[in-house]
C-alpha cells in the first residue's frame, strides 16, 4: 500500500457513539473498581505517609525542645560553676593574704623574743662574769687579810683591834 | 455469526494514521496519545507542586510518594553511591510507561475515530518501546563510560576473554528484550480485550481488563527496574 494513499485518508475523523463498540460500559466498571479499590489503598498509603511525616515533625520538635532545655541547664550549671570558681579564687587569695600576715606577725614576734632573749642572756653572762670577778676579788682580799693576820698576830695588835671593834660597836650603838 | 467473524477480522494490528514529517512518516495516533500522557504527567506535576507545604496534602503527598518510590527503586538497583543522578531518568521511564499503559487500559480512546488506525496506549507501538529501550542502552553506556572512562570496556572480557562475544551480544539483547517485553505485553492485553469485546461485549472482558491493568503496572515497574539494573551493572566496580 502506498503511504501517500494512506495519508489521503487523514481528512476525516469523527466520534464513535456506539456504546458497545467503544467498550465504554466495561471501562466505566473497570474505572469504578480502580477508583474504589486502588484509590482506597492509595488513600491509606498516603494517610500513613502523612501521619509518619507529622509524627516525625513532632518528634523533631520534641527533641529540639529537649535539646534547648538541656542547653539552658548546661548554661545555668556553667554559670554556677563559674561563680563557684571565682569565689574559690577570691577565697584563695584572701587565705593567702591572711597566711602571709600571720607568718609576718609570727616572724616579728619571734624576732622580738629572740632579741629579748639575747639581751637577757647577755645580761646574765655579764652578771656571771661580774660575780666571778667579785668572788675572786673577795677571795684574794680575804687571802691577803688572812696572810696579814697570820704575819702580824700578837697581843698588842690584838688589843688594838679589840679596842677598835669596841669603838665601832659603841658608834654603832649610838647610831 | 458472519457478523462476529467480520468483526474479528476488523481486529487488526499495524493500522496507522501516518503523518508526513519531511521525508519521514510518523504514527500520528501514537504521537497524539503520547502527548496526552505527557500533558497528564506534566499537568499533575505542576498542579501538585504549585503550593508546597511542609506537611504534604493530597496531590503533593501523592507526587512525593511517587518520588520516594522511584528513589527507593533506583537505590536498590543502582546502589547508594551513584543512584541519585539516575533518579530523574528512571522516574521519567517509569512514569511515562506506567501512565501510558494505564491510559490505554482506562481511557475510552475508541470514542474518537481516526481516519485510519485507532488510538491506544503509546506503548502499544513498537517504536515507542524501542525508543525507550535505546534510551536505556545509551544511558547505561553513558553511565559506565562517564564513571570509568575507557576501562569501562574491560567488562567485555571479564570474567574471561572468551566471553567477549556473549558480552557484546548482551548489548543487543538488552534493548531488544526490554522493548519487545513491554510492547508484547501491552499489545497482547489490548488484543485480548479487543477480541473478547467482539465476542462478548459486556461483563466478560472486565476481569481481563483488570488483569491488564495489573500486568501493565507490573510491566512499567519491570521496565524501570531493569533499566536501573543495567545502569547499576555498568556502574559497579570490578575488582
Amino acid at each position: 500500500m502506498n503511504a501517500n494513499s494512506l495519508f489521503i485518508l487523514a481528512d476525516h475523523f469523527s466520534f464513535n457513539t456506539n456504546i458497545i463498540e467503544t467498550n465504554v460500559l466495561n471501562l466505566a466498571v473497570v474505572l469504578a473498581v480502580v477508583v474504589i479499590y486502588v484509590g482506597d489503598a492509595l488513600k491509606g498509603l498516603l494517610a500513613n505517609r502523612k501521619e509518619t511525616i507529622v509524627t516525625n515533625f513532632q518528634e523533631a520538635d520534641r527533641r529540639a525542645l529537649q535539646a534547648k532545655e538541656r542547653v539552658n541547664q548546661a548554661q545555668i550549671q556553667f554559670e554556677e560553676a563559674k561563680q563557684k570558681a571565682s569565689k574559690i579564687r577570691n577565697q584563695a587569695s584572701i587565705t593567702i593574704e591572711n597566711e602571709k600576715e600571720k607568718f609576718n606577725r609570727e616572724i616579728t614576734e619571734d624576732l622580738n623574743r629572740l632579741k629579748v632573749f639575747q639581751q637577757e642572756s647577755y645580761k646574765l653572762e655579764q652578771q656571771k662574769v661580774q660575780n666571778q670577778i667579785a668572788e675572786k676579788l673577795i677571795e684574794l682580799s680575804l687571802n691577803q687579810v688572812k696572810k696579814k693576820i697570820k704575819l702580824r698576830l700578837n697581843s698588842s695588835n690584838h688589843s688594838i683591834l679589840n679596842n677598835f671593834q669596841i669603838v665601832l660597836f659603841t658608834n654603832y650603838k649610838k647610831n | 455469526m458472519t457478523n462476529v467473524l467480520f468483526d474479528l477480522a476488523e481486529v487488526s494490528v499495524g493500522q496507522h494514521w501516518y503523518w508526513n514529517l519531511g521525508p519521514y512518516f510518523v504514527h500520528g495516533q501514537v504521537l497524539i496519545t503520547s502527548w496526552v500522557v505527557l500533558s497528564l504527567i506534566i499537568g499533575i506535576a505542576l498542579i501538585a507542586n504549585q503550593n508546597l507545604k511542609t506537611i504534604p496534602e493530597n496531590l503533593q503527598n501523592l507526587t512525593e510518594y511517587v518520588t520516594e518510590f522511584i528513589r527507593d527503586l533506583a537505590k536498590t538497583q543502582i546502589g547508594e553511591k551513584d543512584y541519585i543522578k539516575w533518579v530523574p531518568f528512571l522516574g521519567t521511564i517509569f512514569l511515562f510507561v506506567f501512565v501510558s499503559n494505564w491510559s490505554g487500559a482506562l481511557l475510552p480512546w475508541r470514542i474518537l475515530e481516526l481516519p485510519n488506525g485507532e488510538l491506544a496506549a503509546p506503548t502499544n507501538d513498537i517504536n515507542t518501546t524501542v525508543a525507550l529501550a535505546l534510551l536505556t542502552s545509551l544511558a547505561y553506556f553513558y553511565a559506565g563510560i562517564s564513571k570509568k572512562g575507557f576501562s569501562y570496556f574491560k567488562r567485555y572480557i571479564s570474567p574471561a576473554a572468551f566471553l567477549l562475544p556473549i558480552n557484546i551480544l548482551e548489548d543487543f539483547t538488552k534493548p531488544l528484550s526490554l522493548s519487545f517485553r513491554l510492547f508484547g505485553n501491552i499489545l497482547a492485553d489490548e488484543l485480548v480485550v479487543g477480541v473478547l469485546i467482539t465476542l462478548v461485549p459486556l461483563v466478560v472482558p472486565i476481569p481481563i481488563m483488570l488483569l491488564g491493568l495489573f500486568t501493565s503496572a507490573i510491566q512499567a515497574l519491570v521496565f524501570a527496574t531493569l533499566a536501573g539494573a543495567y545502569i547499576g551493572e555498568s556502574l559497579e566496580d570490578h575488582h
